[in-house]
């Protein structure tokens, strides 16, 4: 028996990376005071099997540039290949992978309880994958203006008040992969910072801030702008470390504008 | 001399020191900004600014007050100057705005050919100063001009309006 979940791992200075995971077996996944705003680690049981694949090129340097506990515990294949790279490993002992994102951590491990918990699960899932990887299919048509809503950002929006998180999580996991153009990227970062929907709030701001770290910087730019439409106080620190690592000088300027905005709402 | 306002949504490929920088001379614009400059029979839709830009914050009203959304507004302003130096020539074209006043104070650049869009893509990226604005700088703004009586609240788009009673 194998259950499916989605986790994000966000962390370290440079990248961030989304890591479809597959547990095979009972899954152990602990996270103590889930719920709790501000917890930053995930614990996973010793013994657990964990499978990786992911549609980031050379995953594996970035999995181990987001977080060296991550590349401490686990054993990752060459990254030699580019593309989408699947492997597998065995923790050898508990293990807590530090996040340095609040809320990012409870978000993805309620989503693998949430997808273990109900028979319909996977079902729901691949439903909203259907429905994303459609989503993306129309994308080449529409021309974005800013201010102004298109079929597709209103179908984006849909797509997450209809689905909710699974819908974040699976946008999130197409979006980041290198085929997709960065000013769409840029526009769905733009889309999902102004979407009014709580259920979804901390997993929009956790999108976003990925965004932050991305190597297009059209893309670095629309998160900076989507995270302060969000007014998401905890992603300041985000917001922070990419002012600090921002090379390009207007950048920089813009998103220290977003950072002063985003503390004037504190 | 008077400053031209022209509307963008790209504000970062008009960055200098962008990937672009590394190949590029430093006067001469990406291709990737002409996405900012489309024109419509060849001409350039842009507003005049007073060289005092006592009426910037009215035409930055005018210009989101027909909008869904206000996330953000970026534009470019460069003196009218380097515009009336390099041959380009303007024409007024009511603007098509919620502030009739305002309206007027939009103009185009006419005639253009593609190598003159080319020269002022360079023009507005070597002497342009690239501003964003930012939602609660655009609400602001916004209220101010519907509390003047510039623009009718009725007329916003009901998006726009409920953010504005906040």
């Amino acid at each position: 028996m194998s259950t499916e979940a989605r986790i994000i791992v966000t962390g370290g200075n440079d990248v961030s990376a989304w890591i479809p995971l597959t547990l095979s077996g009972e899954p152990r996944l602990t996270l103590p005071g889930v719920t709790q705003r501000g917890q930053n680690a995930i614990t996973m049981g010793g013994g657990t099997s964990i499978e990786f694949t992911s549609g980031w090129t050379s995953l594996p340097l970035q999995v181990g540039g987001v977080s060296p506990e991550f590349a401490q515990h686990v054993s990752l294949a060459p990254a030699n290949t580019c593309g989408p790279q699947t492997f597998s490993t065995n923790l050898s002992a508990t293990t807590t992978f530090l996040v340095d994102t609040p809320n990012v951590v409870s978000w993805a491990v309620q989503t693998a309880v949430s997808n273990a918990a109900t028979s319909s699960g996977r079902e729901r899932v691949t439903n909203v994958e259907l429905r994303v990887s459609s989503l993306f299919d129309t994308a080449d048509l529409v021309e974005f203006e800013d201010g102004f809503e298109n079929e597709f950002t209103h179908r984006v929006k849909q797509l997450v008040k209809t689905n909710g998180v699974s819908a974040v999580a699976e946008i999130a996991a197409v979006l980041f992969r290198s085929q997709i153009h960065s000013e769409l990227v840029a526009q769905i970062l733009l889309c999902l910072g102004r979407i009014e929907d709580d259920a979804t709030y901390y997993a929009r701001s956790a999108v976003l801030q990925c965004g932050l770290s991305s190597l297009s910087a059209d893309v670095r730019d629309a998160a900076a702008v989507g995270i302060a439409s969000m007014s998401d106080l905890n992603a300041i620190p985000s917001l922070e470390r990419a002012v600090a690592r921002e090379i390009i000088k207007d950048l920089k300027v813009d998103m220290q504008k977003a950072l002063l905005e985003l503390k004037r709402t504190a | 001399m008077p400053l031209l306002l022209r509307k963008i949504d790209h504000k970062v490929k008009w960055a200098k020191g962008g990937e672009a920088s590394k190949y590029l001379p430093p006067e001469q614009a990406p291709a990737d900004v002409l996405h900012d400059l489309k024109t419509e029979d060849n001409r350039l839709s842009v507003w005049q600014i007073e060289d005092d830009k006592s009426n910037l914050t009215r035409v930055i009203a005018a210009i989101v007050s027909t909008r869904e959304y206000l996330q953000k507004l970026d534009y470019i302003l460069i003196d009218f100057r380097h515009i009336q130096e390099n041959g380009l020539r303007v024409e007024r074209e009511s603007g098509d705005t919620l502030d009739k006043q305002a309206n007027s104070w939009h103009v185009d650049v006419i005639q253009l050919s593609a190598s003159d869009l080319a020269r002022l893509a360079n023009l507005l990226f070597a002497n342009g100063e690239r501003v964003r604005e930012l939602e609660p700088q655009l609400l602001n703004m916004l209220r101010q001009s519907v509390n003047a009586g510039h623009i009718h609240e009725a007329e916003l788009k009901p998006t726009v309006a409920q953010k504005l009673q906040v």
